[in-house]
């Protein structure tokens, strides 16, 4: 009998490891979420920044549309196009309203409903279950992040003929979504461990988010009038960390390296204190 | 008049479970964020240059966390759990096969949420304002000032707690719809033009704010603020048109009480 | 003498899947035991007798009276839905209290209510304590309390033995019995069908979502008794039983299991078969270790109806 269908009886035999142990709750996850009521609704709409900045791309590349020049210069240089796009575009309320859409219930639903110890009968470790979940918000926030980042790349390149992007913009686009992704993967995560009502967990996380944003705004600009304040504003941190990868002018008069290693913290913090709440749960 | 005690029946029981829940005292907590942080400006700035920090830091931060984000956030959590929380919890049956109707459920349970929300709100506001403006508080104006931060609260704790209890009764999933109306379509209408602005709630509450000020964000308006009566009337309006939106669609439609929503 | 409860061609859908279909109904007054295997449809109809749910096709009516948003008639009836649900953060005595004063009792009256319901079913002790803190058990019971609280004319109770232990079982048994014999109308539910027959002789078969059969529980035993049976018996001596009734012309198949010692006869006279397995037991002096009638339960009689349809 396989061991996934032994359920609570007891098993003396050893294991055979598996590679991926996680990866069932992830195609699970992310086929759960899909199957959301107006889902399809959501990406829809989570596609208009890219949409806009393909149009834009097009438009750059016709000689006869030179008159909407002004407006789109900022696509022939690449850095500042890709620093626009992942944070000037609307693409982070889209991936943070993802992130709500995606991972509120995730771990909320299972502590209301008592399904982490049936996860946990399983041979399945708590990270496993826990990446498991991050990989199902990672998926959705890489599909509307990384995967058009790419698209226009490939869209600049189709339009204007030659390969204009350089290798660090390249490693940029790829770097700046993982990180973007993992942080709100893992932030959501954490508030969705808080309570098995995934109403309380939606408000406190966009409560959470906003109110950073405006501490930060005051702080910075009123209290102590010290810029590195507006790390406390994980929106301002994100530019900041942008303005790092596709070398653009920051912000924040704050070291560039201060972004990276805060977004890195703060995910690992977050998937740390997660583990810790899955943890209590007794099996 | 049975309507009438049906609902203070409802009210007084749900008043008592919410005194006992851990959500209505965590959200208190939080309502008194923008205190700790006037604290801890006040106790930063002290003895410095004699800049008036503190009326800054209650226009700048207090009223707009507590406006924009604290109000809408408490209206979506206490309106939406209205309904959500008894088809949550399965507990909807144990009240709609009574001799009650159910509207009085529904105003009696929005009552209930929009009594905490006051209860939260009040005194966080009164105190942040205490620290802000010190002994000017003591004053006829300074108190006229206070009172219509007050008069604001209330009427934005009942219009949102309103829209929220209605989409409450709606919708599957109340509370994403709630977020991009708070942070989408209220944001987003500040910078279209024309007068699109009339049709959010916090066009008509920042009308009733004594400070209006121009700059960023929450306080800045393309659009003329509306007369204060106006603002009152529509408010209380909206509150009274989605209250009774809500209890008909509430009646009339039948809740399955199986998936979670959120 | 008025129905009850009538339902003319009765139908819900939740979207692809069908709760019940074009059930037609008339309930007189009396016990009546709703009948079914899980997903039956039995909390359907029950949903849509209680109002919980319209219909998406043909009407229901309690007293004569439609149900959906009828909160008067609620006086009059009342109700145990199926599902462990509760308030959290109250207690036994004040969610009772609560109920009572929503059916118009004063405070004072609405806690002796509480008293006595709670007495009846044997929480007063814990009438103080947070219902989350009861056992499932003791949950069922306080909602079969709040069924009855305000002594209702018809009382609806789906599923209301479900984990409750075999004392208390009997106990609510009694008083569902005592409280039909007070003229009051129950309708039942529930899929275990010696539950019913405790309560009732009055059963409504109701399967995928269609009523099987409707009267008196004697009729569907007799269906029961007719049809083929299976019986198993484990025991050392499984071939020498076999043996045995190799010749007697009521056993039809006989199967065995050596792995579990086992053999499995199927017959269609089960007083017959068990006469003479008694007997020979007894004479041969044989080690029994279990006798089972895998099918002696509520599917085997409901997949025999259907296949009789």
């Amino acid at each position: 009998m396989p061991v996934k269908e032994r359920g609570y009886h007891g098993w003396e035999g050893s294991l055979a490891p598996r590679r991926f142990p996680w990866f069932p709750i992830s195609v699970h996850g992310i086929r759960q979420v899909k199957e959301k009521k107006r889902a399809k609704l959501l990406f829809f709409f989570s596609a208009f920044p890219f949409l806009f900045f393909l149009i834009a791309v097009y438009v750059a590349s016709k000689p006869e549309l030179r008159f909407l020049d002004e407006i789109t210069r900022f696509i022939n240089d690449d850095s500042r196009f890709f620093d626009l796009f992942f944070t000037r575009s609307g693409l982070m309320f889209v991936l943070f309203l993802l992130s709500v859409y995606a991972g509120s219930d995730l771990i909320s639903a299972d502590l209301k409903f008592n399904s982490i110890q049936l996860y946990l009968s399983r041979p399945l470790k708590r990270l496993d279950y826990l990446v498991g979940k991050l990989a199902v918000v990672m998926f959705y926030l890489l599909m509307f992040s990384l995967v058009p980042a790419l698209l226009l790349v490939v869209a600049k390149l189709l339009f204007s003929g030659t390969w204009s992007i350089g290798l660090s913009t390249l490693g940029a686009i790829l770097v700046y979504p993982f990180l973007a992704s993992l942080a709100l993967a893992s932030l959501v995560l954490l508030f969705s461990s808080f309570s098995p009502n995934t109403r309380l967990v939606i408000v406190g996380y966009v409560g959470f988010f906003f109110f950073a944003n405006m501490l930060a705004g005051i702080l910075s600009g009123v209290v102590f009038k010290h810029s590195a304040l507006g790390l406390l504003s994980p929106e301002r941190t994100m530019r900041h960390l942008s303005a790092l990868l596709f070398g653009t002018k920051p912000a924040m008069a704050v070291p560039l390296w201060v972004a990276p290693l805060l977004v890195v913290m703060v995910s690992l913090l977050a998937l740390t204190w997660t583990l810790l709440r899955i943890r209590r749960v007794e099996v | 008049m049975a309507a009438l005690y049906s609902t203070a029946v409802v009210f007084g029981f749900f008043f008592r479970l919410s005194l006992h829940n851990r959500r209505t005292w965590l959200l208190l907590g939080a309502a008194f964020i923008p205190v700790l942080v006037l604290l801890v400006a006040r106790a930063v700035t002290m003895g410095g240059t004699g800049t008036a920090i503190g009326p800054v830091l209650f226009n700048q931060m207090a009223v707009p966390f507590l406006f924009t984000l604290y109000i809408p956030l408490m209206g979506l959590l206490g309106g939406s759990s209205c309904v959500g929380d008894e088809i949550d919890q399965q507990t909807l049956v144990f009240l709609t096969t009574r001799p009650v109707k159910k509207s009085a459920v529904l105003i009696g349970k929005a009552g209930v949420q929009t009594v905490i929300s006051l209860v939260i709100v009040f005194p966080a506001l009164a105190i942040s304002f205490a620290l802000g403006f010190g002994m000017y508080l003591l004053s006829s104006e300074g108190l006229a000032r206070l009172g219509g931060y007050l008069l604001a609260g209330i009427l934005a704790t009942l219009a949102y707690t309103g829209l929220f209890v209605m989409l409450g009764t709606l919708l599957k999933k109340p509370v994403i719809a709630g977020i991009i109306y708070i942070f989408g379509w209220e944001y987003v209408v500040q910078f279209i033009p024309g007068s699109t602005q009339h049709l959010t709630i916090s066009h008509y509450v920042k009308s009733l704010l004594p400070y209006k000020a121009g700059g960023e964000g929450f306080l800045m308006f393309q659009l003329e603020p509306s007369p204060d009566l106006q603002a009152v009337i529509v408010l209380l309006l909206l509150s009274a048109v989605f209250l009774v939106l809500a209890a008909r669609v509430f009646s009339r439609r039948e809740y399955v009480l199986s998936e979670p929503r959120i | 003498m008025a129905p009850v409860i009538e339902a003319e061609t009765l139908s819900k859908w939740y979207g692809n899947i069908l709760g019940v279909s074009d059930i037609s109904l008339r309930l007189m007054p009396g016990v009546h035991g709703l009948l079914g295997p899980n997903g039956a449809g039995k909390t359907t109809f029950l949903r849509l007798a209680t109002g919980q749910l319209k219909p998406n096709r043909g009407r229901i009516r309690i007293f004569g009276e439609p149900v959906f948003n009828n909160p008067g008639l609620f006086q009059r009836v009342g109700f145990c839905p199926e599902n462990d649900a509760y308030y959290r953060g109250v207690s036994g005595g004040d969610y009772l209290a609560f109920l009572a004063r929503l059916h118009g009792a004063s405070m004072e009256k609405a806690r002796d209510q509480a008293r006595e319901a709670l007495h009846q079913v044997g929480l007063e002790e814990v009438a103080d304590k947070a219902v989350s803190a009861y056992s499932l058990g003791m949950r069922q019971r306080l909602k079969v309390s709040a069924a009855v609280l305000h002594d209702p004319q018809l009382v609806i109770l789906d599923e209301p033995l479900k984990g409750v232990d075999p004392l208390w079982r009997a106990r609510i048994t009694d008083l569902i019995r005592d409280f039909a014999s007070r003229g009051r109308t129950v309708i039942v539910s529930s899929h275990v069908l010696p539950e019913i027959e405790a309560m009732t002789n009055n059963i409504v078969l109701i399967h995928q979502g269609e009523i099987l059969a409707e009267g008196d529980i004697q009729e569907i035993r007799g269906l029961l008794d007719s049809h083929p049976h299976m019986i198993s018996v484990r025991t050392p001596q499984f071939r020498l039983i076999a043996e045995w009734f190799v010749e007697d012309h009521h056993v039809l198949t006989i199967r065995f299991d050596n792995a579990r010692q086992k053999v499995v006869f199927k017959t269609d006279n089960r007083d017959h078969f068990f006469g003479r397995l008694n007997r020979f037991v007894v004479e041969n002096n044989l080690e029994i270790e279990e006798i089972t009638s895998p099918d002696d339960n509520l599917q085997a009689v409901f997949n025999y109806l259907v296949g009789r349809k």
